[in-house]
């Protein structure tokens, strides 16, 4: 049985996965990476991008503001989680780069959620046996791991 | 801000009333609009993990594990919370740093 265990080692955090796992969050961040470059579809925008105002003319300004830099960071997040899966494991993931994994897994669950129609709490349980969700259920599993070990 | 061209403009717009007795001006007491509070609101996401909720909660603004909980409960159960109330700059780079995260949020005035 290979070894899956995200823990805390001191000041990293060691992320230990069988190898199709990390070929799948490859795959997943190459993926990602293209869908941002190519601008994501609205629905998927909005939930990446949301909204911070109700008011037209304050949310054009907080857009004018800051849509730039959180688009980068969005990149950079993901950049910073795909080099790391180049390194051989186990991958020892420095804070920063702890909290970039948090925010890209974070990034693509919300896409996949999203192009996956998920609207309403419950969907979980409901969707354990669906391969369409199997993705969405991996992330959120090593997502809450990551979470376990920083907390 | 504005005060003197927002009374204009109420002036303006009712051109038959009388004219007015005094055009008020901002009591000097009165909180400038910038400092006035502004509600930090986190809402109600399928998507987002509970858990990862409460990390970002505990991360931003430093709220210890039970708080954090408490918080987080409120956004699942009741659709959205208020987590911060700041002025408006302060309140809008919260919700600019949940973005970052990857959370729904926005700011209204308090």
């Amino acid at each position: 049985m290979p070894r899956r265990s995200v823990r805390r080692r001191g000041d990293a955090v060691r992320v230990e996965l069988p190898d199709e796992e990390l070929d799948v969050l490859r795959h997943l961040g190459a993926e990602m990476a293209g869908l941002l470059a190519g601008g994501p579809p609205d629905e998927v925008r909005e939930r990446l991008f949301p909204a911070a105002y109700d008011d037209a003319m304050k949310e054009a300004e907080y857009r004018r503001l800051t849509a730039s830099d959180l688009e980068e960071r969005k990149a950079a997040d993901l950049a910073m989680l795909r080099a790391s899966l180049e390194r051989s494991p186990p991958i020892d993931l420095s804070p920063e780069e702890a909290g970039a994994w948090l925010g890209a897994l974070q990034d693509m669950r919300l896409t996949l959620g999203t192009m996956l129609g998920v609207e309403e709490d419950g969907w979980e349980g409901e969707t354990d046996d669906d391969p369409q969700f199997a993705v969405l259920h991996y992330l959120g599993f090593l997502q809450d791991s990551l979470v376990g070990a920083l907390m | 801000m504005g005060g003197a061209e927002q009374a204009y403009r109420v002036v303006m717009a009712v051109p038959l009333a009388p004219a007015p007795q005094r055009i008020d001006t901002p009591e000097h007491n009165e909180v400038p609009e910038h400092d006035l509070p502004w509600n930090v609101i986190v809402w109600n996401d399928p998507i987002t993990l509970m858990s990862y909720v409460v990390l970002v909660l505990r991360q931003l603004f430093g709220y210890d594990e039970a708080t954090a909980t408490k918080l987080m409960l409120k956004v699942h159960h009741e659709g959205k919370a208020v987590v911060a109330c700041e002025p408006r700059e302060k309140a809008e780079w919260y919700v600019y740093r949940l973005h970052e995260y990857g959370l729904q949020a926005t700011l209204a005035p308090s």
